[in-house]
């Protein structure tokens, strides 16, 4: 017992007695370069992108003065139940003066009857809704959310493309917000923002809100002010139709999202001024993993998944004549850096502090660095709320909880490079839920022809 | 007959008809040229499908001719409804033709011809008896008054705008049945036409200028209002709090659906739903429509004696050889003798009935010839028992009842005794015997209080179950 104290007693003299020793300076010297070289830049960057988006939106009013193009939403459910009918009627209220479709592909229907019922029974209540139609596609076999999203785009009448998730409701100026950008002819893909819904839930529903604001509004809204937008979310993509039909759809396997965002950056090498945007105001809330448990068996397969995206499948991507130099660049800092090396740089960091010194010395360097990303997080949210969030005040709500972000930030680091190594080693994206076995074994035969 | 010697009329419609030449075949190709020659034919077949009129004017006339309304119809192609349900399908060669021709023809002879030439009702029952699996079919036809008729029995009956009554008629009579059950419509209660219109007025002044209003349910402050008082250029906003209302399900939701009277301002949940009918205008409440179920018809087992034989009625009226008196005066007669019994209690008298319950069954069988010859005999011996002064009487389901003067409850069970023992005695080409349902009424023993001749027979009549 009294060992403990002495070496809390450590830490503190570390932190407080004499923070600046040499022996201090030295390891966080050795910290330093990832945080400089890593993180910093895009830090700046994605808040200057922030400021820029800030002046250019304070300016924007809205206007019944502009086109109002058709919109096909293609929502892919499977065993969502209930759940859809939210969905659909968030569609259905949208205030939009343009015609709006939406299509309801229930993957599997036979087994999901239940999700089936539910989306047929909202066909009453949309029909009574001038300008809206609702189209409820059951594909009774099982084929994946690709198949889903394909066969969605197949019965498309809209102009706009909206990829939806069947479990994500929407803000009813969401529409609205998402088309405005199409007005730019340039304008290729919007993102929307994701954010989540059950946030009362738990402790690590709140943490994931913060880290959703963080990763999805802020970052995305920063690097779309330089047209460097990392990823087209699954649950809330929208798109030209046109350029879905040039890049033939949804390809098969996993991370099909971030897949179709690589391929349409493919084009931004030949056309220089097109653009994908991301709109921190056209908001879908959804629900995310309530358990510890559930969440990181989640992250397991979207990291895991990525890696699998940029290493086994795209490759090729890798190339600035295909997506030019800027995006080249942006995917080798977010994506491979950020994603993929980081977390091991992080890990190995971490490994070497508690192997090379002692364990007082080491907690106080970490205390040190929880307080380093714990200002800097607590300073970019109040300046991201003020200038980005569409509901302040509800944000602000989260604040008290940014205390456990740094902590939570380096777990999932960590747990995401062994995702990584999973992928790699384990061949993770083969056990996804997301298409039964044997679609991901096809795409794997045609890969390998 | 054999299948060589069957005659078709063909009726081409079109320059080119779709059949081969056939030796049996005679052509025609004109209505006036159709009914010179149709009395002589024994199956028709309409050739090709243009015009229409036409071929609904030849299926008409055929089917409406008292001689050839039951003989085999075809047609070469699928044509509408309204001629088809006068047809017997569609043929594709001679070869079929005259195979269903003859399967129709077969049981056609097996019904009763003279009575063929009799009444329409007979018509109709040897059509349905030689087509055995066929139901008269009802036509919708969605712009008249009634919506449905049956095309089929407008041209067998004598007055074409009777047909469904007809139907209703003949069902009573026992020889219809109701087939399957078709739809289900409803009548404006005053003029009985069918077209209905359904509207939504306010409950309060019965305007018809109502609208929906959908309400908001504000989460924040927890105040409800219809969606107009939220309602802000591009979004929503609680007027009371101020809150702007993104999200359905997270800042509001729609607590309820109501509607609201343009005229009078009265707010309601549901409507009230009245009837106005297209025809009279006249409104009506949903419950006061008239509901009609609308029906195939079938034919019964009873029909299908009546087609074999005929009417019973020249079978049973051999039995009014047997001091016959109408039924009036045997009424009168039996309450005179009633009368006469409560003056002087020892002049009895008895009431005897008869019914032969297996007489039809029988006629089927035998034939129409032999059961003459059976209804005589039976009517010989059954004058051999009885006296000179006892009279008979026929009622209409053809129970037979003797009246026997100065016979007591004795004498009237020998004669039952006696007429039981006729199926014994009369020889018939059946297996079985002639089935005699007796009933007695003797005073004073059957007597009761205030007995009259009306209820005394139809006593007896339930005694005998005749249906």
């Amino acid at each position: 017992m009294s060992s403990f104290f002495a070496q809390v007693l450590d830490i503190l003299i570390v932190l407080l007695g004499d923070p600046f020793s040499a022996k201090t300076w030295q390891v966080i010297f050795q910290f330093i370069p990832f945080v400089l070289f890593f993180e910093v830049p895009v830090y700046l960057l994605v808040t200057l992108g922030i400021l820029k988006y800030g002046l250019i939106r304070m300016s924007e009013k809205y206007t019944q003065d502009r086109n109002f193009p058709s919109v096909s939403c293609i929502i892919t459910c499977y065993s969502e139940g209930e759940g859809v009918k939210r969905t659909i009627q968030t569609l259905a209220e949208q205030f939009y003066p343009g015609l709006i479709q939406i299509i309801a592909v229930i993957d599997g229907a036979a087994q999901n009857q239940k999700t089936y019922e539910a989306a047929k029974s909202m066909e009453n209540v949309v029909s009574r809704i001038p300008k809206r139609s609702l189209l409820v596609l059951p594909k009774w076999k099982r084929g994946g959310r690709v198949s889903s999203l394909n066969a969605g785009l197949a019965v498309a009448r809209g102009d706009i493309v909206m990829a939806l998730d069947g479990d994500t409701s929407f803000d009813n100026n969401m529409v609205e917000r998402a088309t405005r950008h199409f007005e730019d002819p340039d304008v290729a893909c919007v993102a929307g923002s994701l954010k989540v819904r059950n946030i009362r839930k738990s402790l690590v529903t709140r943490l994931q809100a913060i880290e959703y604001f963080f990763s999805i509004q802020a970052s995305k809204t920063g690097l779309s002010a330089f047209n460097m937008v990392n990823n087209i979310s699954g649950a809330f993509g929208v798109f030209r139709k046109d350029v879905l039909k040039a890049v033939m759809g949804w390809s098969t396997g996993s991370a099909e999202d971030l897949d179709l965002t690589l391929r349409v950056k493919n084009y931004f090498g030949r056309y220089k001024n097109m653009k994908i945007v991301f709109d921190p105001e056209a908001v879908g809330l959804t629900d995310v993993p309530e358990t510890f448990r559930d969440f990181f068996r989640q992250r397991l397969r979207w990291d895991g998944d990525l890696s699998y995206i940029y290493f086994r499948k795209h490759w090729m991507s890798f190339n600035p004549r295909l997506v030019g130099w800027k995006n080249f660049i942006a995917l080798l800092w977010t994506g491979l850096l950020f994603q993929i090396v980081m977390p091991f740089a992080i890990t190995g960091y971490l490994t070497y502090l508690a192997v090379a010194f002692p364990v007082s010395f080491a907690l106080g360097i970490m205390a040190l660095v929880y307080l380093f990303y714990l200002s800097v997080t607590a300073f970019f949210f109040i300046i991201f709320v003020l200038v980005l969030s569409e509901r302040p005040w509800q944000d602000m709500k989260l604040f008290p909880w940014i205390v456990f972000m740094p902590l939570f930030s380096m777990i999932n680091r960590v747990h995401n490079a062994f995702s990584t190594l999973w992928e790699i080693f384990g061949k993770a994206h083969q056990d996804t839920s997301m298409a039964p076995w044997w679609v991901i074994k096809r795409r794997e035969k045609t890969d390998e022809t | 007959m054999t299948e060589k010697d069957i005659k078709f009329i063909r009726f081409a419609l079109a320059e080119n008809p779709c059949l081969n030449r056939y030796e049996t075949v005679r052509d025609v190709h004109s209505i006036e040229e159709l009914t010179q020659v149709m009395e002589d034919a024994d199956a028709f077949i309409i050739d090709g499908s243009e015009p229409e009129e036409l071929a609904c004017q030849v299926s008409c006339t055929i089917r409406s001719n008292p001689s050839s309304c039951a003989k085999p119809l075809f047609t070469t192609s699928a044509l509408p409804e309204k001629i088809a349900l006068l047809c017997d399908g569609e043929i594709s060669s001679m070869e079929e033709a005259v195979k269903k021709a003859s399967q129709i023809l077969n049981r056609l002879n097996e019904a009763n011809q003279d009575a063929l030439k009799e009444s329409p009702d007979f018509r109709l029952m040897a059509y349905l008896y030689a087509r055995p699996s066929m139901q008269i079919k009802p036509l919708l036809e969605p712009f008249t008054p009634h919506a449905y008729r049956y095309p089929l029995a407008s041209c067998l009956s004598e007055d074409p705008a009777m047909g469904e009554e007809w139907l209703g008629f003949l069902k009573q009579k026992g020889l219809l049945e109701f087939g399957d059950l078709i739809d289900r419509i409803r009548l404006c209660p005053r003029c009985e036409t069918s077209h209905l219109n359904y509207i939504d007025i306010c409950p309060n002044c019965s305007s018809l200028d109502i609208v929906r209003k959908e309400f908001i349910h504000c989460f924040t402050c927890g105040r409800v209002g219809p969606v107009e008082d939220f309602l802000l250029e591009d979004h929503l906003r609680c007027p009371f709090c101020h809150t702007r209302l993104r999200h359905l399900g997270e800042d509001y939701d729609h607590p309820m659906e109501s509607h609201s009277c343009n005229d009078c301002g009265h707010r309601f949940i549901d409507p009230d739903v009245v009837v106005d009918c297209f025809n009279c205008r006249t409104r009506s409440d949903t419950d006061e429509l008239i509901i009609k179920n609308i029906y195939g018809f079938k034919i019964t087992n009873k029909g299908k004696t009546a087609a074999r034989v005929g009417t019973m009625e020249d079978v049973y009226s051999i039995f009014d050889s047997l001091n016959y008196m109408a039924p009036p005066y045997f009424s009168k007669l039996m309450n005179w003798l009633l009368d006469l019994h409560k003056r002087y209690p020892q002049d009895n008298f008895s009431v005897v009935g008869i019914y032969i319950s297996n007489l039809p069954d029988i006629a089927l069988k035998l034939g129409r010839k032999k059961t003459l010859r059976l209804a005589n005999e039976i009517a010989r011996r059954l004058r051999q028992l009885i006296r000179g002064t006892d009279v008979s009487t026929r009622t209409s389901i053809n129970n037979l009842w003797l009246l026997l003067p100065k016979t007591d409850k004795a004498g009237a069970n020998v004669l039952a005794e006696r007429i039981k023992n006729l199926s014994s005695l009369i020889d018939i080409d059946y297996e079985g015997t002639l089935e005699f349902k007796i009933a007695l009424f003797s005073t004073p023993d059957d007597l009761m209080d205030a007995d009259d001749a009306e209820r005394i027979l139809a006593r007896l009549s339930g005694e005998l179950g005749n249906e």
